[in-house]
């Protein structure tokens, strides 16, 4: 925060209202895009490169900010599905009830994990949440209430806001994916700009002097797990409503764990812009390839982005938006 | 007595880095702590701020026990401790890093008030405010890690080797400032290897070697012991 000096608090203001308008135009831009791309198969690219960049600035809140590596956001996505596709499925509770479920079981497992790794340093805590993520796509594969590894399949039924089912139109996902990304990304402007969004910063980059300084390094970790890990999972539940259709594998393998990092690596960690642009490069990317070169499940697409990222990690470690020339001192 | 140190053992898996370490200081006293690399004088800070965890003995701040508690808690208590090599945030402004010293403080009011006083020790701060901390010269990072620990409020401020990788014009300046900072009425424990200036300042002075204290004492008495003359002061 900027203190005393009439001025410098003067062009934060005007930095910030700025920053806002620039944020503005850009989602109202993308709220009115289905206007223009008709064709349902990029509508859909849409969907999914919006919801991707809601998970991945979800990411970017524990990774990004409080520099705690997950591996393991599939496992938060995927809870988020399964509890808004059985909720729904079984006892008819709306999909935006089931969501705020997902949302808070995601939460406590979030700090479950945390709670004894987030006292230890070095890389225990990427590494749990990639063990644990794995035990719980196969808990998931073998537990016969949730469907095993058949899945759950949606019921049927008319095109409704109510159950968020629409048989064709994409444009009520591209807008639900928005409002998300839109959520995510207030909450990772509005967090840093306060007093644990600087805790968060201070924590990343040298934790024994922030709690020097009375930071609390432990609960600053635990609460960017637990915001991190309730976006995401709300994700997982939008994502469910689209499929109708879920299994294990897809809504919670590791590649989803990988596919919520990496946009936000690639478009710039620790940024409220990098995880949309990253997004906006990988997913189109990605299903590009996959319908041109063919065959799902090959894995080209995860060679590709694999060498994106290895290109920008070697020439632009920053991330993409690093290459966009900034204004002085920005805060 | 403001802190109280008593028989104070501290190992880093298994290796002992200071054993049996008693050392007090009286409000208002600049203590120097001096010693060799390695000779513990780090642990010793580290142990009292809470970021190293004592294996045996007591420390006491006010009355108080505070051995094993946490280190946040530590510094609310009014205890700040200025790492060796300064630990900045570098990719932080000069003003993002003074504030984090005051996230302490609930109300703005008392998270802006020591803000004058820190200019005032080092009015270069004010003028590099909105510039990144990692940008600074090393004196002027200095002067940021001290000024950032002030913005705590604390009782005692405890500063690991202050002078290091620092120009040697201004290494005077930050031990002028540490004669002014105990001038408001903080208490502060000085750990330093140029112990020639420091035992300038001090009250009273420890020496340490190999985790032990072989000497202590006032400044002057500490300055005449034949030893450490031959030893630090080479004279």
């Amino acid at each position: 925060m900027p203190h005393g000096e009439a001025a410098t608090a003067e062009s934060f203001r005007s930095a910030r209202v700025r920053r806002f308008l620039v944020a503005a135009l850009v989602f109202a831009a993308l709220a009115l895009s289905p206007l223009a791309i008709r064709s349902v198969y990029l509508q859909n690219v849409l969907v999914l490169t919006l919801l991707y960049a809601a998970v991945s600035q979800s990411w970017n809140i524990l990774g990004g900010y409080c520099g705690q590596i997950s591996l393991g956001h599939g496992l938060y996505f995927g809870i988020g599905a399964y509890a808004t596709s059985v909720l729904f499925v079984t006892w008819g509770i709306l999909p935006w009830g089931g969501m705020i479920v997902g949302g808070v079981l995601a939460v406590a497992v979030a700090l479950l994990i945390g709670y004894p790794c987030f006292r230890l340093q070095g890389h225990y805590f990427a590494i749990a949440t990639l063990v644990i993520a794995q035990s719980g796509l196969v808990l998931m594969q073998n537990w016969d209430f949730v469907g095993a590894a058949r899945g759950i399949q949606w019921p049927f039924g008319p095109d409704s806001w109510w159950t968020l089912q629409f048989a064709r139109a994409k444009t009520p996902y591209i807008e639900v994916s928005l409002a998300l990304l839109v959520a995510s990304w207030l909450a990772t402007v509005l967090i840093g700009e306060s007093r644990w969004g600087y805790w968060w910063r201070a924590v990343k980059d040298d934790a024994l002097a922030a709690e020097s300084l009375g930071v609390e390094v432990f609960r600053s970790k635990m609460a960017a797990a637990g915001v991190s890990a309730f976006f995401t999972a709300v994700g997982g539940g939008v994502y469910a409503a689209f499929l109708a259709y879920i299994d294990p594998d897809a809504v919670m393998s590791f590649r989803f764990s990988l596919l919520f990092a990496l946009p936000a690596v690639l478009g710039g960690i620790g940024t409220p812009w990098g995880p949309l642009v990253g997004a906006a490069v990988l997913v189109p990317l990605g299903e590009f390839s996959r319908s041109y070169l063919g065959g799902s499940g090959s894995g080209l697409d995860l060679v590709i982005y694999g060498a994106l990222v290895m290109a920008v990690a070697l020439a632009r470690p920053q991330g993409l938006l690093s290459l966009v020339p900034r204004r002085r001192a920005a805060p | 007595m403001l802190l109280e140190v008593g028989t104070l053992t501290t190992a880093y898996q298994g290796l002992v880095a200071i054993s049996d370490i008693s050392l007090s200081i009286e409000k208002g006293e600049i203590v120097v702590v001096a010693g060799a690399n390695g000779a513990g004088k780090s642990t010793l800070l580290k142990s009292i701020a809470g970021l190293a965890h004592p294996r045996a003995g007591t420390i006491a701040f006010e009355g108080a026990r505070i051995e094993g508690i946490a280190g946040h808690r530590i510094t609310a208590l009014g205890i700040a401790y200025v790492p060796e090599n300064r630990r900045l945030f570098p990719r932080l402004s000069v003003a993002d890093n003074l504030s984090l010293g005051s996230y302490l403080f609930r109300k703005r009011a008392d998270r802006d008030a020591p803000l004058e006083n820190v200019f005032a020790l080092f009015p270069r701060l004010r003028e590099r405010l909105r510039q990144r901390a990692g940008t600074l010269s090393g004196g002027e990072q200095q002067m940021l890690a001290i000024g950032r620990a002030l913005m705590t409020r604390p009782k005692l401020l405890m500063l690991d080797e202050p002078s290091q990788g620092i120009m040697p014009r201004l290494v005077d300046e930050i031990f002028a400032a540490v004669q002014a900072i105990r001038a408001t009425g903080v208490t502060v424990l000085l750990v330093e290897q140029r112990l020639a200036e420091s035992l300038e300042i001090a009250d009273r002075a420890y020496v340490l070697q190999t985790g032990r204290v072989i000497l202590s004492g006032t400044a002057a008495a500490v300055r005449e012991d034949p030893n450490i003359r031959e030893a630090y002061l080479g004279i």
